[in-house]
């Protein structure tokens, strides 16, 4: 699933600023992205549910002041739900007092069959750093380049290369250690 | 190496399978957004704190140092122990592992001629920012906020986070440090677009409306940012006195609109107000610093409790924002270790090493500790704890009462309409996670006695629960109405203490949500007693050990939590309250051996205008 602006975007988020039917265009285009985005980092079907629901409610509120200045509104989109799983990665932290003295229970809570090497790999992504885990899961498991996953978070694309070095650098350290 | 590694995980990732949006959540949602009112101005959206993040970033206090001496006497410096200000890697949440690190074994070693540090040096008192809700309920008002109401924001347990919330704006203030943030939620959508030099004049006006510019020592940059609007930021420059500081460091943020209006702004400022010479470690001293675990030490080649050595080929000394724990800001000095760490039978990898170098004090009883209660009986000896693991057939008969009849998935866990059982195959616990985990929500959680029969009554029928469980405490982590309740398991009238959240390691949990729905079960890190004994030293003993500062001091509150050497912890008075005999499992439990026991002295200490809860650990084993 690549994600790349319709050709008639523009004139259709202009529109969407008045007309509710070009919005929901839009939400039909770009529903699968974000729920992929959503469900990949929370893998739990009803909280990505919840990231989408806020993430497209979130647009639709501030739709009038989003203008493209290179930032597409695809993009625009994701920067949003980042923010919100961000939030939500905090308010689970508090939530979780399994992750006090117990491993991640995110194994678990996966509602697709995985294998258990993308499993463990997932697992481990859970315990990068937002930052890092971001433009992992932006630019592997969206498939971005590094100039849309800067875009998204307002980054330079030599932070996101530097973020992704450290990333991987992390992981395979993570890995490692687990594996001995 | 790292390539091929980058590219398999690429590759795992991006073979990751599809996943579809349920169509009836989409068509719900779909139908949720087609029924929104048309939003002609903005409005308040999901209250996106970036506070929140700094404000937990710098609740992510690594405990170390202490710049000491006692109280009465007559010192430039007697300011306690500091908290380290810190975004600690941009995770916000509560965090121990700055403190002093018990599973470090590193031995660190000079490689070469090193500068020497200077015995002392300045460390710069900085003016404090705290606010009253009344001045908050002020600057509310200078910001135009209209219809506002000043309540806690988020939740009971962050006591100091108080939130403005009004129809055109909402402001959310941390008042111990002083810092804020503000959105305005209507700012006019109309009107000519603004250059760059004029919102960063419209930035400077709006603070200084609020008297809120710095008056010195910053710098003040701007760029462009989506949407046309201008992001200011104005942020502490100490450059021309010579101070290079690292971490998070005193900040304002403006967002200005292309309209020229103010959209949101984050504030954290501190004024040098005074600048006082302290003694400083010198190498050695802050070698053994390290060596026993204080600071951070940060190499990809390390791993926690396994023992390796540190190489220091470079010493720089840098500043930090540090709070005394009544939150007087300063910049100390803190040392900056480079080198080489190579782990026993590995590799080398570069490591960088962090540490307060303020010198402490070494004089007896810095707490000045006060005996409040009698000493427990001496108890010549107790039984030591090892690990319990359920077997299958244990854990099976555990789901069967949670309604799940099925057996294992590949994930290993157990998995039905009612929810899942899974068990920590590491250290033999297990947790059930019920599928009505998050149906309700309120904002108000049960009573807590309520919440504890509720909780009680559950874990009766649970098969397997061990039954020797301390008293029943309530801990509330979020906003949404749900709390826990935690049982300390017992393991002859003791508790295995933790360091971690709850306080416990071993313990069973109940998840209980705002209508008393159970929510979540767990039962952590279950050990058995086994015959072998441990020799234990007499309660006079450990006490007289405290007072020679050979204690660890442990606190678990919600803005600070983490360990402190007996000789880093100073306090005016520390009250002794309760002494009890605990485990608290060390390094070696990583390796699945062996929980150490201790003598608790639990207390108040008197710091700076600060009480704060503590427990003094001594240890109790007859060596």
């Amino acid at each position: 699933m690549v994600l790349s602006p319709r050709e008639d975007e523009e004139a259709i988020v202009e529109q969407a600023k008045y007309n509710r039917q070009a919005f929901l265009h839009l939400y039909e285009y770009y529903l699968p992205h974000i729920y992929r985005y959503a469900y990949y980092h929370t893998l739990n079907k009803q909280d990505a549910e919840d990231v989408v629901s806020q993430t497209f409610l979130q647009a639709l509120e501030n739709i009038n002041t989003y203008q493209n200045r290179g930032i597409p509104f695809g993009h625009w989109l994701f920067r949003i739900a980042a923010n919100i799983m961000g939030r939500h990665r905090k308010h689970k932290q508090r939530e979780r007092l399994w992750n006090d003295s117990q491993e991640s229970e995110y194994s678990e809570k996966t509602e697709i069959d995985l294998d258990l090497e993308k499993l463990e790999l997932l697992k481990h992504m859970q315990n990068l750093p937002d930052s890092q885990r971001q433009v992992l899961e932006l630019r592997f498991i969206q498939d971005l380049s590094v100039k849309d996953v800067a875009n998204i978070l307002g980054r330079s694309e030599g932070a996101v290369k530097q973020l992704t070095m450290r990333a991987v650098s992390r992981l395979k350290e993570g890995m490692i250690i687990h594996a001995k | 190496m790292q390539n091929d590694f980058k590219k398999y995980i690429h590759e795992q990732l991006g073979k990751l399978p599809e996943v579809e949006p349920d169509p009836a959540f989409s068509l719900q949602l779909k139908k949720q957004l087609e029924e929104q009112p048309q939003p002609k101005k903005l409005r308040v959206g999901a209250k996106p704190w970036r506070i929140a993040a700094v404000a937990a970033g710098l609740l992510l206090t690594l405990l170390i140092g202490s710049l000491l001496s006692l109280p009465g006497e007559k010192s430039q410096n007697r300011l306690g122990p500091v908290l380290l200000a810190s975004s600690a890697g941009g995770s916000a949440g509560l965090w121990y592992g700055g403190s002093v690190d018990l599973f470090r074994k590193v031995t660190f070693e000079v490689q070469e001629n090193l500068p020497v540090i200077n015995p002392e040096t300045k460390v710069v008192k900085l003016s404090s920012a705290k606010l009253t809700k009344q001045e908050v309920w002020q600057l509310a008002q200078q910001m135009g906020i209209a219809g506002a109401e000043i309540k806690p924001a988020f939740n009971e347990m962050e006591k100091d986070l108080v939130q403005v919330e009004g129809t055109n704006g909402q402001l959310l203030v941390k008042l111990n440090q002083g810092s804020w943030s503000f959105i305005n939620s209507e700012p006019d959508t109309t009107g000519p677009a603004i250059t760059m030099p004029e919102a960063k004049q419209a930035a400077i006006n709006w603070l200084n409306k609020l008297q809120r510019m710095p008056q010195n020592d910053y710098e003040i940059n701007i760029k462009e940012i989506v949407g046309g609007d201008f992001e200011v930021v104005v942020s502490a420059d100490y450059r021309e006195k010579q101070l290079e500081i690292i971490g998070l460091r005193p900040e304002i943020r403006v967002i200005v609109s292309s309209l020229g209006q103010v959209r949101q702004a984050e504030w954290l400022w501190y004024e040098a107000e005074d600048w006082q010479t302290v003694p400083l470690y010198n190498l050695q001293e802050a070698l053994q610093s390290l060596q026993r675990g204080e600071g951070q030490f940060e190499s990809s080649g390390y791993r926690s409790s396994a023992p390796g050595t540190a190489r220091i080929k470079q010493v720089d000394i840098r500043y930090q924002l540090a709070y005394t724990m009544d939150f007087t800001p300063y910049y100390i000095p803190m040392g900056v270790f480079q080198g080489d760490y190579t782990p026993d039978g590995g590799t080398p990898t570069s490591f960088t090493a962090a540490l307060a170098l303020v010198k402490i004090n070494t004089k007896p009883n810095l707490g000045n500790f006060i005996l409040g209660t009698k000493l427990p009986s001496a108890q010549p000896s107790v039984q030591q704890l090892s690990r319990r693991s359920y077997s299958g057939e244990e854990i099976a008969m555990i789901a069967r009462f949670f309604g799940i009849n099925q057996g294992l998935n590949a994930q290993g866990v157990y998995r039905s309409s009612q929810g899942e059982l899974s068990v920590n195959q590491d250290q033999g616990g297990w947790i059930f996670r019920s599928s009505a985990i998050g149906s309700t929500s309120g904002n108000k959680p049960l009573e807590e006695q309520q919440a504890i029969q509720a909780a009680s009554r559950f874990i009766a029928q649970v098969p397997l629960i061990p039954d020797s469980l301390g008293k029943a405490e309530i801990k509330n982590y979020s906003n949404y109405g749900d709390q826990w309740v935690i049982y300390p398991i017992l393991y002859q009238d003791k508790a295995v203490i933790g360091l971690g959240l709850t306080g416990y390691e071993s313990y069973v949990g109940v998840h209980i949500g705002p209508e008393g729905e159970i929510w979540q079960v767990v039962c952590a890190r279950p050990l058995q007693i086994v015959p072998e004994t441990t020799s234990l030293i007499a309660p006079q003993d450990a006490w007289e050990k405290l007072q020679e500062n050979e204690a660890l001091i442990y606190f678990n509150e919600y803005e600070l939590q983490g360990i402190l050497p007996g000789d880093r912890f100073a306090a005016a008075q520390s009250r002794i309250t309760e002494v009890n005999l605990v485990y608290l499992p060390g390094p070696e439990l990583a390796n699945k051996q062996a929980v150490g026991i201790y003598y608790a002295f639990t207390g108040v200490a008197q710091i700076g205008e600060a009480q704060v809860n503590f427990t003094a650990l001594v240890k109790a084993e007859k060596i």
